[in-house]
């Protein structure tokens, strides 16, 4: 459902009697001026801490006083979690999540802590890939030899050994002498389950496919009395790393820095953080970070006008994606930048089917993307690129509404509410009067009712009518002169722009861009949604990424040092 | 609408396409599913997005239905089953009626989200935990309510999808408890697998498959309790046994002899070939094996309560396939956009058509679903008489979002409980909770229709309520 006009037209004979029931959210920057809603169950302190602006909260912040989140006993991994980890365990490649139900989104990220339950669907989806798997590698000895590390030759020895460096790299901790002692007996018990096969393989077998659905594999078991305060301990550290920054297990220098107690100063969880950034396991999961942030998953279902944009297949829209993605990855770990680079970077990437979109001429590859430079006074960053564009306009037409309405939610966190069902959503035709696509907007939300929502809605998205539905430069709509100028209120000022560029910058260099970043870089690494002391980190952070020397990895050491890192408070209550 | 006489050979034709190996009505039917003792069953047949209100009700008055009842309606194809169905009109939605001015405000996905979160629940939408957007259900489906108390030894309803692709409010009509959604399979294979594994050919000697699971899940659910003792919240203990209980069908019960056996002709030979299970284009292949794997886990009482849900509100495929070529997604259609050359110039008139079209569609696939159930021949009749299988929709009118003259289709008597072969007006006054809604809710159908397939509390007696909004007892007059 897109916002839309708002002439009302009842469709439905009843729905006339209930308008004045209707109850419109307001249409308000109350992102920075949060509404009363209840922050996490029974916890008075954190619910008023919550609602604090900044400049209140800040002396708690620096006194240390801030209440910290809460976190349930049991976080379940998330789905990507879950096949990055049998990479890294089992050399697996082939993502098996994606033939598990969906992750349920929350809060605009599918990897909510609270809301990762295992369904009974989910529960059968594990172990039907644990069954598979384990049988697979069992059965390829090259595969099988690789897991194992050791001859079967040496009997015991060797299977003691496979459990104690499989189980434990699965576990994330040292294994107690009775899980060992348990995982052993279930790989010798194999010739009383096994008729067929080669004993040492089916044992194996058995211990892999117990692992993959262990309670220690798949959940991140962080348990204390609910209501108290829990401090990680080393190993605990170790995973949020991990699946923070890699969206996976820990990897061997990670659990020897936890086993050797050497891992819970700040000095010594930032050394890892550096190290693990620098890894190409840190990138995937900031990928995922801008797929969800940025919507990417609306490319695969992109439809445009077969008659007026021929040009646009679905493997253009596969290739702005790409195009997001590859953009998003620079600027973070290539290009050092920050949020301002995302929003006024004068380059992007393409391959020979997007390069004519950005008018580029040239050679251009067939496929990849490459690094190419574009007009700094035509583009700048995410909001001009074709994929953005694209992606926020109708099949024939550009949406100012639907590109006004993304700036305004997903860069600046405004909240905008749906638009009323019941209203005629059609704008008016061209005509003597109306002679552009800005002027039909204008035309259909012109009413003092629509004001509330479309005077913040309307002009950002005027500014990119400079671009045709497809991300292509238009100087003319219909015949006529695009307009793009206007003004729109960022930082609770109001700016006058004249184009989209001036727009791209005010919003990049705004504080609300790098709070409505950092809050959703916080809240998609920590899991949850953000809450007391989260909420200091991410005024620390707003604050810092206003230096051009700040870089987003920066911001993710320093969130991964933030106190509400490593301590929380034990959830309890219903899920 | 002159396809009313949907006939079985061209059924099979449409569904032998290039995965069906084996039409299954052809090597199936007509069989014997229960010698002795007929279980009654309950399934839901769940679509999105609304109908079109105009064509989808039968054209005739309350009363008895003919076979010309829906004679030119989107729904003609129901005719075939007449004297096996009911409909039941004038229901509004419990918690909602018309959305406006309900108490479910800030529901992710608005009133898709309300429409799907509380139509099989009819409870309102709550937060997760340490949200303030509302995602999902605070309470269990009635297809989880129904298991429970009537499926062999509790077996969790069987829940399966076609392309139900998201992961919000919109995606999930099932509910195992409050905030707990149940998404479907989306792969019958999967399911498929599944069933096999736990319901192993009878007098197979020792089943080394069951023996395996169990001794890693005697390893694993040590670990759980273990993990358990020290001192988990509720909530997270639930979680944890909410996880291990599923997998505990290892304890699984060999065939009994006549029973018709859980394994398909082709032993899921055309399940497995299907590659991308869940791009719209393989909708109807999908949903066609969903509904096979479906008649057959009934019939061999692996499950008695099923569920399909056909995608998603907000969302779903662009029909494209047995005559209907649309360029947009259901949800567009519903809401006027037709058009390629001008998406802004929406065309009511047309868009109605093709949401007529699709409704039809709809009905097709879900008399197809009532030729599988009524294929097996049970002591009374057919399966068919012994269940009741319910289309239900998210929405009514899907343009206006609307909750109240709910599309309800309901077929077999369940045993001879319900009043089939009639339209039935149901009227109520004001909800108990006192809000100015006149319509009937609609959480008293389901208590009717579960108690008609034996459901009953945990003290043995018939429910009084379902749901948490809504009226007590039952809509007498659908009861023989």
């Amino acid at each position: 459902m897109t916002p839309n006009a708002c002439k009302t037209s009842p469709s439905h004979a009843r729905l006339s009697l209930l308008l004045s029931c209707v109850a419109f959210a307001a249409c308000t920057g109350d992102f920075l001026t949060p509404a009363t809603t209840s922050g996490p169950k029974g916890n008075l302190a954190t619910t008023v801490f919550d609602q604090q602006r900044p400049a209140e909260r800040k002396v708690a912040c620096e006194a240390g006083q801030a209440p910290l989140p809460l976190m349930p006993q049991l976080v379940r991994l998330s789905h990507r979690q879950y096949d990055n980890a049998l990479r890294d365990l089992l050399g697996v490649t082939t993502s098996p999540s994606q033939n598990f139900s969906a992750d349920p989104g929350t809060e605009g990220y599918d990897n909510n802590a609270f809301a990762l339950i295992v369904s009974d669907t989910l529960a059968r989806d594990y172990r039907r890939n644990a069954e598979d798997t384990a049988a697979a590698i069992a059965a390829d000895p090259n595969q099988l030899a690789a897991v194992l590390g050791c001859a079967p030759a040496q009997g015991d020895a060797c299977a003691s050994a496979f459990i104690g460096r499989f189980v434990q790299k699965a576990y994330r901790r040292a294994l107690t002498p009775a899980e060992a002692s348990s995982y052993l007996a279930l790989f010798k018990s194999a010739s009383s389950i096994f008729d067929t096969g080669d004993m040492f393989a089916n044992g194996a077998r058995l211990v892999m496919e117990a692992a993959l659905q262990s309670p220690h594999f798949l959940y991140r078991p962080q348990i204390g009395a609910a209501g108290s305060t829990l401090e990680l301990d080393d190993s605990q550290i170790a995973s949020q790393l991990a699946f923070m920054l890699w969206d996976s297990i820990p990897d061997d220098a990670l659990l020897a820095a936890a086993t050797a107690g050497a891992l819970h100063t700040p000095e010594q969880i930032e050394a890892q953080a550096r190290r693990m950034l620098d890894d190409a396991k840190a990138r995937p999961a900031m990928r995922d970070f801008h797929d969800q942030t940025l919507h990417t998953d609306k490319f695969a279902t992109l439809q445009k006008s077969g008659t007026k944009y021929p040009q646009f297949t679905q493997a253009v829209a596969d290739t702005m994606k790409e195009e997001v993605r590859r953009f998003s990855e620079y600027v973070v770990f290539e290009a050092g930048g920050n949020v301002e680079t995302l929003f006024t970077a004068p380059y992007t990437f393409v391959n020979a089917s997007t390069a004519p979109f950005y008018g580029l001429s040239g050679n251009f590859p067939a496929s990849g993307l490459v690094k190419a430079d574009l007009d700094a006074n035509v583009r700048a960053g995410l909001l001009t690129q074709v994929g953005f564009l694209s992606v926020n306009a109708h099949a024939a037409d550009t949406s100012p509404i639907e590109r006004g309405v993304q700036i305004q939610r997903d860069m600046l966190c405004n909240t905008i509410p749906p638009p009323p069902v019941d209203v005629d959503r059609t704008l008016p035709p061209l005509s003597p009067d109306i002679h552009t696509q800005r002027q039909r907007v204008e035309a259909v939300t012109a009413a003092q009712s629509c004001s509330g929502c479309h005077g913040r809605i309307n002009p950002p998205g005027f500014s990119l009518e400079s671009f045709d539905a497809v991300g292509r430069v238009q100087t003319t709509d219909n015949g006529y002169p695009v307009d793009t100028t206007g003004e729109m209120t960022i930082d609770g000022e109001l700016v006058a722009f004249n184009n989209a560029v001036d727009v791209a910058k005010a919003v990049g260099a705004s504080e609300q861009a790098r709070r409505c970043y950092a809050t959703k870089l916080v809240r998609y690494v920590y899991q949850r949604k953000e809450s007391g002391e989260d909420l200091c980190t991410i005024d620390r952070i707003t604050a810092q990424l206003e230096s051009a020397d700040y870089s987003i990895k920066q911001a993710l050491v320093d969130i991964a040092k933030g106190k509400s890192f490593a301590s929380h408070t034990v959830a309890g209550g219903t899920p | 609408m002159n396809d009313r006489k949907i006939s079985r050979r061209s059924f099979l034709r449409s569904a032998a396409g290039v995965t069906v190996a084996l039409p299954f009505l052809e090597t199936f039917a007509p069989k014997v599913a229960h010698a002795a003792g007929t279980p009654k069953r309950l399934v839901i047949y769940f679509t999105c997005n609304g109908v079109n209100m105009d064509t989808f009700f039968p054209k005739t008055a309350p009363g008895a239905l003919t076979a010309a009842s829906w004679n030119g309606q989107a729904t003609a194809p129901l005719g075939k089953y007449f004297n096996k169905i009911l409909i039941p009109t004038g229901l509004n939605m419990s918690p909602g009626g018309l959305w406006y001015g309900s108490k479910q405000t800030n529901v992710q996905g608005g009133d898709h989200g309300c429409g799907i979160v509380s139509k099989l629940t009819c409870a309102p939408a709550i937060a997760t935990a340490g949200s303030s957007e509302k995602n999902r259900a605070s309470g269990a489906s009635l297809d989880y309510v129904a298991a429970q108390s009537i499926n062999p030894s509790g077996r969790a309803a069987l829940n399966l999808g076609v392309c139900v692709n998201g992961n919000d409010s919109m995606s999930y009509a099932t509910y195992r408890a409050s905030g707990q959604p149940a998404p479907p399979v989306n792969n019958p294979w999967n399911a498929y697998r599944d069933m096999v594994a736990a319901t192993p050919a009878a007098a197979a000697g020792v089943d080394r498959n069951a023996l395996r699971r169990k001794s890693v899940l005697d390893l694993v659910g040590a670990e759980k309790d273990a993990l358990k003792s020290k001192g988990l919240s509720t909530a997270d203990a639930q979680r944890l046994d909410q996880h291990y209980t599923a997998i505990r069908d290892f304890e699984v019960t060999a065939q009994q002899a006549g029973l018709v056996a859980c394994r398909l002709p082709d032993s899921g030979a055309a399940m497995q070939a299907l590659t991308n299970v869940t791009n719209y284009s393989n909708f109807p292949t999908v949903g066609r094996l969903q509904m096979d794997l479906m008649a057959l886990a009934l019939a061999c009482d692996y499950t008695r309560v099923a569920t399909i849900q056909w995608g998603e509100g907000s969302r779903g495929p662009a029909f494209k396939w047995d005559g209907i070529n649309h360029q947009y997604g259901h949800h567009a259609i519903s809401h006027h956009a037709t058009n390629d050359a001008d998406s802004n110039t929406l065309d009511p008139a047309a868009a109605a058509a093709m949401v007529t079209q699709i409704d039809n569609w709809y009905a097709k696939e879900y008399v197809a679903l009532l030729d599988r159930i009524a294929a097996y021949t049970e002591p009374g009749g057919t399966m068919l008489d012994n269940s009741v299988v319910m289309w239900v929709n998210e929405l009514s009118d899907g343009l206006g979002h609307s909750g109240i003259e709910l599309p309800f289709v309901l077929a077999g008597s369940a045993g001879g409980v319900l009043k089939t072969g009639q339209q039935i007006k149901l009227t109520e006054k004001q909800f108990n909770d006192g809000r100015w809604d006149d319509g009937a809710p609609h959480n008293k159908l389901f208590t009717t229709v579960l108690n008609a397939v034996g459901v009953r509390d945990s003290g043995g007696q018939p429910l009084n309520m379902f749901g948490q909004n809504g009226n007590q007892g039952e809509y007498t007059q659908l009861k023989v």
